[in-house]
């Protein structure tokens, strides 16, 4: 593995169009700007109007050259359903995630150590009403529960990893960790569907 | 190697020891394993559980299912020096009255954001897949899970 020296950057996060300047050591800094796909930057008016908090996060980092990770691999072609052929549903992943998921709703205090928790039932209600708009996501959705009661769905879409982590205690963090530019963004807020739904669709915008 | 240290964790510093970890089925999708089996919990407590390398996969596998009664679908390895590349030493804590037999913790203390932790949890899942699974029960081979 070969690692070189980034530097230090600064990323504020969730601020409507998002741009980051990176003094990437070797390359010259590239502005990113993450949208939704319809609807302007991401999660910029619910986002603002729910009890968020918003980081800053200042880092300093090495640059890790990729190394070959265990693919993921994708779904079964999808199907399009409906009249519009950007409605697209892919029926025996949203059958396969809610198996699943409703295993992972079994799960007891203890599953897997003793001071491991329960997955907040209100956070599997939330992903159960998700499960198309995960199905449907044009990138592999993985979903596992941690030790903590946090469960978790995560996907990546070339560098950029997105992580969602819905809290026992009924909040949600969401994650975008562009490692190439070692730009991240953090946003912790009150779980919630509709802010849940715009993260997945605009990650894939 | 490290020697006794009278009821104290201790650094492990062989960076050659391959520290034993077990992975629920629920954390294995698709032919891959997420990262979240090397994530630690958030706030004070940032370890993650293992075993250490002189016990045996099937044996460490054996202990999770049979004597303790939780689902495994195999076991993966870290070693040492791979942690320690990425900031996380490991410590021998099977001293400390909560923890079984043979217990050892990949400590992300040094990782305070929770950005650098999930960064690094995939860099070590990614060196944990690349070793391979080191034992799976019968029905679950290494390369279907890996």
């Amino acid at each position: 593995m070969t690692v070189a020296p980034l530097g230090k950057i600064s990323v504020l996060a969730f601020s409507g169009a998002i741009m980051f300047a990176t003094p990437a050591v070797g390359s010259e800094p590239r502005p990113i700007r993450i949208e939704t796909r319809n609807d302007g930057p991401l999660a910029a008016a619910p986002l603002a109007s729910s009890k968020a908090t918003t980081k800053r996060v200042s880092v300093t980092a090495r640059r890790v050259v990729p190394e070959a990770a265990a693919p993921l691999t994708a779904n079964a072609a999808p199907v399009v359903t409906g009249a519009s052929a950007a409605t697209v549903i892919d029926q025996r992943g949203v059958a396969a995630l809610a198996t699943k998921l409703e295993r992972i709703a079994t799960l007891d205090d203890g599953w897997f150590g003793p001071t491991s928790r329960s997955i907040n039932p209100e956070s599997v209600s939330l992903v159960r009403s998700l499960l198309p708009t995960i199905a449907g996501c044009s990138h592999k959705v993985t979903m596992a529960p941690h030790e903590d009661g946090v469960l978790v769905l995560e996907w990546a879409d070339g560098a950029v990893e997105y992580t969602v982590e819905l809290l026992h205690n009924g909040r949600m963090v969401l994650t975008t960790d562009d490692e190439d530019h070692d730009i991240y963004e953090e946003r912790e807020l009150d779980a919630d569907a509709f802010v849940l739904r715009r993260f997945i669709e605009g990650a894939q915008a | 190697m490290t020697a006794t240290h009278e009821g104290e964790p201790y650094r492990l510093t062989d960076p050659d020891e391959v520290l034993l970890r077990q992975v629920h089925p629920d954390q294995v999708e698709g032919g891959g394993i997420s990262k979240v089996p090397f994530l630690p919990r958030r706030g004070d407590n940032s370890m993650v559980s293992t075993l250490r390398g002189y016990v045996s996969p099937e044996e460490a596998y054996r202990r999770h299912t049979e004597d303790h009664g939780h689902e495994s679908v195999g076991t993966w390895g870290v070693a040492v020096g791979e942690g320690e590349e990425h900031g996380v030493p490991s410590w021998d804590d099977s001293c400390l009255p909560e923890s079984p037999a043979d217990h050892a913790s990949l400590d992300y203390a040094q990782h305070p954001a929770v950005n650098q932790r999930a960064r690094v949890a995939r860099k070590l899942r990614d060196a944990a897949v690349a070793r391979g699974c080191l034992f799976a029960p019968a029905q679950t081979t290494a390369t279907e899970t890996a």
